[in-house]
């Protein structure tokens, strides 16, 4: 609205001079004229300008890449005239990627009924946000304006497309646990481990015979088949072509594992360096976890998982670490 | 937009089609009013023009005009195919137009006559559209009329696209503006109602240009209550500001002094400023040219042209330059080569320094001083001083009867016999003169006088040849050929211009002399009015053909009090005459008729030192404005300097007029009272009523509650029948109502207000929320009619 404001000062520079160089009742008249219409136009537009509320929102809420998703402004008039112009300065960010895009935008004419539509950007997944950075309200004539309320901030979850994936095979048998199972429990074929005895162990698992052999105790432990946790992992970083495609063929492998009931874990590295570890075992928590994914900006460059050998080791059990990558996923202990 | 290609809103049709109506109603009657006149085919002493005979059938373009927009708005706002229909308008418009189109060529001839007739009955221009078809006026009144309904019509096809359609205020104003400019230009005023209607549909459009592709209903709202609004604040500047009766505010006169005086300041810089290689001191003064042929009527603006601050007390006469020469309608100086034959005779008598012709006068006051043969004038012949500013006058201008003195020294000096010109970048001068005024009865011996006297009787007494013979016989027809003028010029040349002035009347509005003829002759012969320079130069010519020597000089007059600083405005400049005393010199005579003038009446009264003695009484000079062409409004109102009372004369420092500011202060006081009133008339109301159902006593808050109730079925609220029961208990129980019951009232009364609030009627609503106020209890506020109370 400068330049309203620019032809309105000029305008009335103009008839200012006119009135000053002019004998005539017209000069006085349009002087007049020109003062009175800027107040006409604010006490028309008040009721509207003082009353308008502004709400920014995303349709849908979630959407998968590439789908069309919109923001909607909607503004709230208290009166039935138009507004006569609403600006904004927004900022579209993806919070994964953090792309940001400013935007500016005018809005003559503004009935209530009719929400204004923007494209959102769904390119790329991550959790888009939608910010007012500014908003004014104008008069009729464009001259005076109010500052607006800045909405809350819109949000549009643009998920990736999970790859179509099999759940990968985990060799079994390479994890084993010891356990202190009853002997009535055993049965013929069970398979045993033999190894030192360790003071504490039961005299009933000591193998008499194989230690009179060595000459030293020996204690035969039962041993229990064990699955490891499958552990998807992946380095979250790099630009947002990589991290589509990292992320497509990281859900999609957990997406398998999930369809086949295969709880099973997540861990990346954030911005900060920090573990991020999301165990997956129903749909409630895949969505957290690809919201957790996708809701924090990740760098260019990043800290690799392999120099942080010591996150890769389960806990409570043997973890089975597929590590996802551009080239394809490698499995590992 | 695609939304408005659908289907027809009612409320967007009527607003375009008011501002259409507004566009072309106006437009038709502010054109018919400016252009012409319909009062003046009453009045049979006056030579109507069609246009003015269309002018008398104002309601017919109204009427034409209404039909055209409704006409041109249906076809604009059809849904679908409107192009074609305005294409079936267009060809139905051209075919009408092409069927009379020899009616249409002569309304149209007619038409661009009697504007560019009235036009330059205004200002003064010389270049008339003739067009004379051969009709009778009633058949050319017919054609005129033809031809503006027609043109009415095209254009609101046109406007109807305009505001329709594209909806471009200044597209509507470019359609409908420019007939209305050369009157508009040239201070004419058009039928002001009808102008405000036009003035209107301009503002309500640029009101609307920022929504004017919002939803379509919306927009017709908005501009229907943009329509009054503007309507209301138009009338509010009308009824503020009244065009009877305008003067310029003092304060744009104030402003404009000052920024000439800005530019007067940067020229003087740029005067003073002259470089390396000059160093003499440069004399500038202008001998001004005047010419009869252009002066149309009057127009003043009030602007200080000259700031005068003396010891002297009364009016004055401020000469500027006297030309002598008449050719065509044009005063102009004689010039060097002519004047070369005075020098020429003084070089030859070896009196090559003599004084100019100018200081004559002066010189004959002081060599009857010296030679004592005026004693007691002597002792009544003091000398006063006169400091003279150019503010915006060029050239120089001093009083008559000038002192000898050192003009080096003033920065001034004469030249030839015609002006004084000021030293470049000098901003004012001081020169000493006496007022007292002998004319013919001192003379100089002077010698120089005497070569001036010769080289005045060869050269000041020409006149056009074309005018010998006439001039001869006005003489003759008001019997003044016989009368010895030379004895007497001043006696003479009062008589002359008394015997004028009973045949011609001062008429500051007099219009210019057609082309061709000449000014005086049309002055004397065919208009018998005019204004000082009609009147200076034909007793100038009269003078000359009568044997007295005579010249046409232009001026200011001015009424000065005594050591105050007087500005002189532009409408004091003035012309007169100039008639040479044998032994005296040049002598001013006065020749406008006095009682034309108004603005100095009061003047009047104060005792006139006119600068001849020979002048009567009752033809005192009379200060007259000058033609200006570009100035402006009613003198008699326009501050003047010169006052008696002495106020304007002293208070010349600039103050601001803060009247303008008063009034719209004022204005927006007013606006300020009515919103106050209108909040307190809300406030107050609400106020009591919260007072009185929180009133300690229950029964009496009830019974209050009720009664809100009962006034709100006015508004088309119901009575809940458990109010009627708690009133009555209120009323006729022994009982006070428990605080739930009161509640419960409160909460029936709020519950009814929200109801209400909640009527699809805006005004309803609106009405209700101002007389009832919004609902105040939350749980109530919003409370549909179903769920409510």
């Amino acid at each position: 609205m400068l330049y309203r404001r620019i032809i309105y000062g000029a305008v009335l520079v103009g008839v200012f001079l006119f009135q000053i160089t002019n004998e005539n009742y017209l000069a006085h008249f349009l002087l007049a004229l020109c003062i009175a219409m800027p107040l006409l136009s604010l006490v028309l537009s008040l009721p509207g300008m003082l009353g308008c509320r502004l709400t920014v929102s995303a349709v849908p809420a979630a959407l998968s890449r590439g789908e069309e998703g919109r923001w909607q402004l909607s503004v709230r008039a208290p009166v039935g005239l138009p507004l006569a112009r609403i600006t904004l300065r927004l900022t579209e960010q993806n919070l994964l990627t953090g792309e940001t895009k400013k935007r500016r935008l005018a809005m003559s004419g503004v009935a209530r009924r009719k929400p204004v539509e923007l494209s959102a950007p769904t390119g790329h997944c991550g959790l888009l946000e939608l910010r007012t950075d500014k908003a004014r309200v104008y008069d009729y004539l464009g001259l005076f304006s109010r500052r607006l309320d800045r909405p809350t901030p819109a949000r549009l979850l643009c998920r990736p497309i999970p790859a179509a994936a099999e759940p990968p095979a985990i060799p079994e048998g390479q994890g084993m646990r010891p356990t202190s199972g009853s002997a009535a429990r055993r049965g013929p074929g069970e398979d045993y481990d033999l190894r030192e005895y360790r003071p504490g162990d039961p005299m009933r698992s000591v193998h008499w015979k194989l230690s009179s052999k060595w000459d030293e105790l020996i204690v035969r432990e039962r041993a229990q088949t064990v699955v490891p946790l499958p552990l998807l992992t992946l380095d979250r970083f790099g630009g947002p072509e990589r991290l589509d495609a990292l992320l497509d063929k990281l859900l999609g492998l957990s997406r398998a594992l999930l369809d086949v009931q295969r709880p099973h874990a997540l861990l990346w590295l954030d911005e900060a360096g920090e573990p991020q570890l999301h165990a997956i075992s129903d749909e409630r928590e895949y969505a957290q976890c690809v919201l957790a994914l996708l809701d924090t900006p990740a760098p260019l460059a990043g800290p690799n998982l392999d120099d942080r050998p010591e996150l890769l080791h389960g806990s409570d059990g043997p973890v089975f670490r597929i590590h996802v990558e551009l080239e394809g996923g490698e499995g590992g202990g | 937009m695609a939304e408005r290609e659908k289907r027809l809103y009612p409320l967007t049709a009527a607003g375009d089609g008011l501002l259409l109506v507004c566009a072309l109603a106006g437009l038709a009657v502010s054109f018919l009013s400016l252009y012409g006149d319909g009062r003046l085919i009453a009045v049979s002493s006056m030579m109507p023009t069609a246009l003015d005979l269309a002018a008398a059938q104002a309601d017919e373009f109204v009427l034409a005009a209404v039909l055209c927009a409704l006409l041109s708005l249906a076809v604009w706002s059809l849904p679908r195919f409107r192009g074609a229909a305005a294409g079936a308008l267009a060809a139905a418009w051209a075919c009408a137009v092409l069927t009379n189109w020899n009616s249409v060529i002569q309304g149209a001839g007619l038409t661009v006559h009697a504007v560019t007739l009235r036009f330059s009955q205004q200002v003064s221009w010389g270049q008339i559209f003739e067009y004379d078809p051969g009709l009778d006026l009633v058949k050319e009144g017919a054609s005129v009329r033809l031809f503006l309904l027609l043109a009415l019509a095209g254009l609101a096809i046109v406007l109807g696209w305009a505001v329709v359609r594209a909806r471009r205020w200044w597209l509507a104003a470019l359609l409908t503006l420019p007939p209305l400019l050369p009157g508009l230009v040239a201070d004419l005023y058009p039928s002001w109602p009808a102008f405000m209607a036009l003035c209107a549909c301009w503002c309500a459009m640029l009101l609307t240009d920022l929504c004017k592709w919002a939803a379509p209903d919306r927009r017709g709202l908005l501009t229907l209550a943009a329509l009054p609004a503007v309507g209301l604040v138009l009338a509010g500047i009308t009824l503020a500001f009244p065009r009877e009766g305008y003067t310029r505010p003092e304060w744009a006169l104030r402003a404009e002094e000052q920024m000439y005086a800005a530019g007067d300041r940067l020229s003087d810089f740029f005067s003073r400023w002259e470089g390396p290689f000059q160093s003499s001191i440069r004399y500038v003064g202008s001998a001004q040219a005047a010419d009869l042929g252009d002066a149309g009527p009057l127009h003043y603006t009030g602007r200080t042209m000259l700031r005068v601050t003396s010891d002297y007390s009364g009016r004055l006469y401020l000469r500027g330059s006297a030309l002598g020469r008449y050719e065509n309608g044009r005063w102009t100086e004689l010039g060097e080569d002519v004047y070369q034959e005075y020098l020429d005779a003084l070089a030859w008598a070896e009196l090559s320094d003599a004084p100019s012709p100018l200081l004559f006068p002066g010189m004959s006051v002081q060599d009857a001083v010296y030679y004592g043969s005026a004693a007691d004038m002597a002792l009544s012949t003091p000398v006063y001083t006169a400091t003279v500013e150019g503010v915006r006058a060029s050239g120089v201008y001093t009083p008559y009867q000038l002192l000898e003195q050192d003009w080096a020294e003033v920065g001034i000096m004469p030249v030839r016999d015609s002006y004084l010109a000021q030293r470049a970048g000098l901003p004012r001068y001081t020169v000493a003169f006496t007022p007292t005024v002998q004319g013919a009865s001192i003379r100089t011996n002077s010698l120089p006088e005497r070569y001036y006297r010769d080289y005045v009787y060869r050269h000041y007494l020409d006149v056009p040849e074309e005018l010998e013979g006439l001039l001869l016989q006005i003489l003759i027809d008001i019997d003044l050929v016989h009368w010895d003028a030379q004895a007497s010029p001043v006696s003479y040349a009062h008589k002359v211009a008394e015997l004028v002035g009973r045949v011609c009347i001062y008429d500051p509005e007099t219009p210019a002399a057609p082309e061709g003829v000449d000014p005086v002759e049309y002055f004397l012969m065919e208009s018998h009015r005019g204004y000082c320079m009609h009147f200076a130069s034909a007793l100038t010519l009269l003078l000359r053909a009568g044997g007295v020597p005579a010249r046409y000089v232009s001026g200011y007059t001015v009424m000065l009090r005594s050591g105050l600083q007087v500005d002189v405005p532009d409408y004091a400049a003035h012309a007169w005459v100039e008639v040479y005393v044998d032994g005296y010199g040049w002598s001013p005579v006065e020749v406008t008729p006095a009682s034309a003038f108004t603005w100095y009446e009061e003047e009047e009264a104060e005792p006139s030192p006119t600068p001849s003695a020979d002048v009567p009484e009752s033809e005192a000079p009379t200060p007259t404005p000058a033609p200006t062409p570009s100035q402006g409004p009613d003198a008699s109102e326009a501050p003047s300097a010169a006052l008696p009372g002495g106020e304007g004369a002293g208070s010349q420092g600039g103050g601001i007029d803060f009247t303008p500011l008063i009034k719209i202060g004022k204005g927006l006081a007013a606006m300020a009272g009515v919103f106050g009133l209108l909040w307190l008339g809300q406030y107050l109301p609400k106020r009591r009523r919260e007072k009185k159902l929180a009133g300690s006593d229950r029964n009496r808050a009830a019974l209050a509650g009720y009664g809100y109730l009962l006034g709100m079925e006015r508004w088309g609220g119901l009575v809940d029948d458990r109010a009627v029961e708690l009133a009555q208990k209120a009323r006729f129980s022994q009982h006070t109502l428990t605080r739930e019951e009161l509640d419960e009232m409160r909460a029936l009364i709020d519950g009814e207000r929200a109801r209400l609030c909640a009527s699809p009627d805006r005004w309803k609503r609106l009405a209700v929320r101002y007389r009832w106020g919004r609902p105040v209890s939350g749980k109530n506020a919003g409370k549909s009619p179903e769920n409510g109370a």
